[in-house]
């Protein structure tokens, strides 16, 4: 076996460099977040090409020049507000702080796209990148769906 | 479901580079040879080895005439058997006259694809100790 194993030194090295591929495909949080949050929702539609990122960057820069937000990040609440403060990371100011971006639900913040939060992070001030650093949208996917085994699994104990 | 594909994957090449780009052959080619020049260093004419191809194995079977003492040896003296035993890779040794029917062979591709198996789950074990354990979140 040993000499089988000599002849075939190469084939081995592939076969656990495979191995190793698979590992990395199945393992990390890129091959395995749809899995773990059970939600394969896609980006949204916006920024997924030039022409779309074209349309929003006009909105924004028509929406400075009149003072306005013509370009709303979120959607606005299906129901009566949630207790944001379940989420780990998040007190009362950044409570507050989502609250006038018109958070109040966890469906909303689950349903932030990455551009989207890569845009309210940068508008959060003194909480800046609270939003991905704190894994808020992560949070709030396990929370919508009132998954609360799976969020003190992966988060610790939820708090009251 | 993204294991078992690698493990097919694995699986795959293993086979295409047993059988199709020809390693398999080629070992038991290697290992014939070497049997051959042994058989011939015992001087003993009409003695043959041979390997079996299909399914390749590293299974040695012996012809030709001679007596027992010649074929396995008496004390520290080595026998046809025991010359071609000692080439390294050589799984068993058996005389084609030898009663008992066929013997069973472990097949080429099988120890192969063992290997490669192994060799996928050692690099899976490791993928999993390098990204797969879970980490404590830090929202302690």
């Amino acid at each position: 076996m040993w000499n089988v194993a000599q002849e075939n030194l190469i084939l081995i090295v592939v076969a656990l460099l495979i191995g190793l591929a698979a590992a990395l495909w199945a393992f990390t949080r890129s091959g395995t977040r749809a899995d773990a949050t059970g939600d394969d929702r896609a980006d949204g539609p916006e920024g997924n090409g030039l022409q779309d990122e074209f349309a929003a960057a006009a909105q924004d820069v028509a929406g400075e020049i009149l003072g306005v937000d013509a370009h709303p990040v979120i959607a606005g609440p299906a129901g009566p507000p949630d207790n944001l403060r379940l989420l780990k990371g998040v007190g009362p100011k950044l409570a507050a702080q989502l609250n006038e971006f018109g958070i109040t639900r966890f469906d909303q913040l689950a349903g932030l796209t990455e551009n989207e939060v890569a845009m309210l992070d940068k508008r959060m001030g003194a909480f800046e990148g609270r939003i991905s650093r704190d894994r808020l949208v992560e949070q709030a996917r396990y929370l919508e769906r009132d998954d609360k085994d799976g969020f003190e699994a992966k988060f610790g104990k939820l708090g009251s | 479901m993204k294991i078992l594909i690698g493990l097919v994957t694995a699986l795959l090449i293993g086979w295409v580079w047993h059988g199709p780009l020809g390693n398999g052959e080629r070992l038991i080619a290697t290992l014939e040879a070497e049997a051959r020049a042994k058989v011939a260093e015992t001087e003993l004419p009409g003695l043959r080895v041979a390997f079996p191809r299909s399914p390749l194995a590293r299974a040695a079977t012996l012809s030709g005439p001679a007596n027992d003492l010649q074929r396995e040896g008496l004390g520290s003296q080595k026998g046809v058997s025991d010359h071609v035993r000692d080439v390294e890779g050589v799984s068993s040794v058996r005389w084609a006259d030898q009663p008992g029917g066929r013997a069973r062979v472990v097949p080429l591709l099988l120890e192969t694809l063992a290997l490669v198996a192994l060799a996928y789950f050692i690099g899976l074990g490791l993928g999993w100790l390098l990204w797969g354990r879970r980490r404590r979140e830090g929202f302690a």
